[in-house]
C-alpha cells in the first residue's frame, strides 16, 4: 500500500474549477441500514436500503471563482461534479476521479474581522443517484481537434452504466467544442461513440451516461474545435458503475 | 494476565487483508438490554436478548491507488447495495495460530457508508465499520 498525502486533489464543480480555492474536500457514501433480522437469527441480519451520498467542499472565498460557482449551483438542481484525489493539474489519464450530480443546498460563508473569508459548500446527490468511482480522463487545453490515448477501463456490465462528465471551464469567444467519449476492443482499434455531450459555445457542464452492455474495454476522449482562435480548457471523467 | 501490544492485529474481508490499511480496530459485541423489571423490585432486572448485533470497526489509511482499498470499499458498498454479506476475519496476532490465547473472529458482515476526507497536505483517514448482517452471531474460534 502507499499511506498517500494529498497536496493536489482537484475538484471541479460546474463549470469551475475550485482546486486553488479548496483545503478540504469529503466524500461520503453512506446506505440505509435496513434490519431485517427474523425469528431463528442468532445475529442480526442487516441489508443495505438507499444510497445517500454526498460532497462537502471547505475553502477560502474568491468571489470571482468560487463566489461564482457557489452562486451556479447554490440550489440548482443535477450539478455536475468531479473530484480527482491525486490528479494534480494535468494530472494523469490514468488518476482515480470521483463524479456525480448533485443539489448543491448548503452554503456557509464566515469572515472575522483581519481574517479570510472562509466558506463551505455541500450537496447531496441527485435522487437515486451515487458517486461514481471513475478515471480522470482529459485534464487540459486545446486548440485543435483530436482525442486522448485509449485507456483501459474495462467492460459495462449489463446491469451497468457508463457515465461522463465534462466540464468546460474556459473557452474562447465565439468557438465551439464538441466531446464524445468513445469505447473499443483494443486499444489500437476502431472506436464507437458511446457518450456525446451537447456543443460547448462557452463554458458550460454536462453529465451525461449510457446503459450497457458494452463489452469494449478501451475508452478515449475524442474533441472537436471549431471557430477561429480556438482556446477550451476543459475536464473529462468517466466511470463505469451499476446505478 | 499477560499485559500485551498488539502489532499483528489483521483484518480480512472479502478475502482481503487489510493489515497494512488499519492503524487501530475495534471489536464491539452486543445483546440488547431488555428491561423485565417487574411490580415489588428495589433494583433493575435485566436479560440480554436473543440477538447478537457485532461491528468491527477500523481506522483505515485511504489509498486510492488501483485495487487499493477505495475501490475495495466502493466495491464493498455496491454489494451491500445488493444485499450481499461478506465475510470478516479478525484475529489479534496474523503470525501465530488460531488457539485460546489468540482467537480469531468470523462472521458476515456490510459496510453501509464511509466518508474519505481529503485535507490539503494530510493523510486520508477514514472509520470504517463492518457490520454483522448474516443473521448469525459472530464466531470466536479458538480451534488451531
Amino acid at each position: 500500500m502507499a499511506i498517500q498525502t494529498f497536496r493536489d486533489a482537484e475538484t471541479w464543480i460546474g463549470a469551475y474549477r475550485l482546486t486553488t480555492n479548496l483545503h478540504a474536500v469529503a466524500l461520503g457514501q453512506k446506505l440505509d441500514e435496513i434490519d431485517a433480522t427474523v425469528f431463528t437469527d442468532t445475529g442480526r441480519r442487516l441489508l443495505g436500503g438507499i444510497p445517500d451520498h454526498a460532497l462537502n467542499i471547505e475553502g477560502y472565498m474568491d468571489e470571482a471563482n468560487a463566489g461564482a460557482a457557489a452562486e451556479a449551483a447554490l440550489g440548482e438542481a443535477d450539478t455536475v461534479f468531479s473530484v480527482a484525489p491525486i490528479g494534480g493539474a494535468g494530472g494523469a489519464l490514468t488518476d482515480v476521479a470521483y463524479l456525480g450530480r448533485a443539489l448543491f443546498g448548503k452554503f456557509e460563508g464566515a469572515v472575522k474581522v483581519g481574517d479570510l473569508y472562509r466558506f463551505s459548500l455541500g450537496g447531496v446527490c441527485s435522487p437515486g443517484e451515487r458517486i461514481v468511482r471513475g478515471t480522470l480522463m482529459h485534464n487540459a487545453t486545446r486548440t485543435t481537434s483530436s482525442n486522448s490515448t485509449g485507456v483501459e477501463l474495462g467492460a459495462v456490465g449489463a446491469a451497468q452504466y457508463v457515465y461522463g462528465a465534462l466540464h468546460v471551464i474556459a473557452a474562447s469567444a465565439g468557438d465551439t467544442l464538441d466531446v464524445t467519449v468513445k469505447s473499443s476492443a483494443t486499444q489500437g482499434g476502431a472506436y464507437t461513440t458511446r457518450l456525446t455531450f451537447t456543443q460547448a459555445a462557452g463554458i458550460t457542464s454536462e453529465w451525461k451516461s449510457a446503459a450497457g452492455a458494452i463489452t469494449d474495454t478501451w475508452w478515449r476522449i475524442d474533441w472537436t474545435v471549431g471557430g477561429a482562435g480556438i482556446s477550451f480548457t476543459f475536464v473529462v471523467t468517466v466511470g463505469i458503475q451499476t446505478p | 494476565m499477560a499485559v500485551t501490544t498488539y502489532r499483528n492485529v489483521r483484518v480480512t474481508f472479502n478475502a482481503v487483508s487489510w493489515l497494512s490499511y488499519h492503524p487501530e480496530v475495534t471489536l464491539v459485541r452486543g445483546f440488547p438490554e431488555i428491561d423485565i423489571t417487574p411490580m415489588g423490585s428495589t433494583g433493575k432486572k435485566m436479560i440480554g436478548g436473543g440477538v447478537e448485533a457485532w461491528e468491527v470497526r477500523c481506522r483505515l489509511f485511504l489509498d486510492v491507488a488501483d485495487n487499493a482499498i477505495d475501490e475495495q470499499l466502493s466495491g464493498l458498498l455496491a454489494d451491500a447495495q445488493a444485499g450481499t454479506s461478506r465475510t470478516m476475519a479478525l484475529i489479534l496476532d496474523k503470525d501465530a495460530a488460531i488457539s485460546a490465547a489468540n482467537p480469531e473472529y468470523q462472521g458476515s458482515g456490510m459496510i453501509f457508508d464511509y466518508t474519505a476526507p481529503f485535507k490539503v497536505g494530510d493523510v486520508a483517514v477514514i472509520d470504517v465499520t463492518i457490520k454483522g448482517s448474516d443473521g448469525i452471531a459472530i464466531i470466536r474460534d479458538i480451534t488451531p
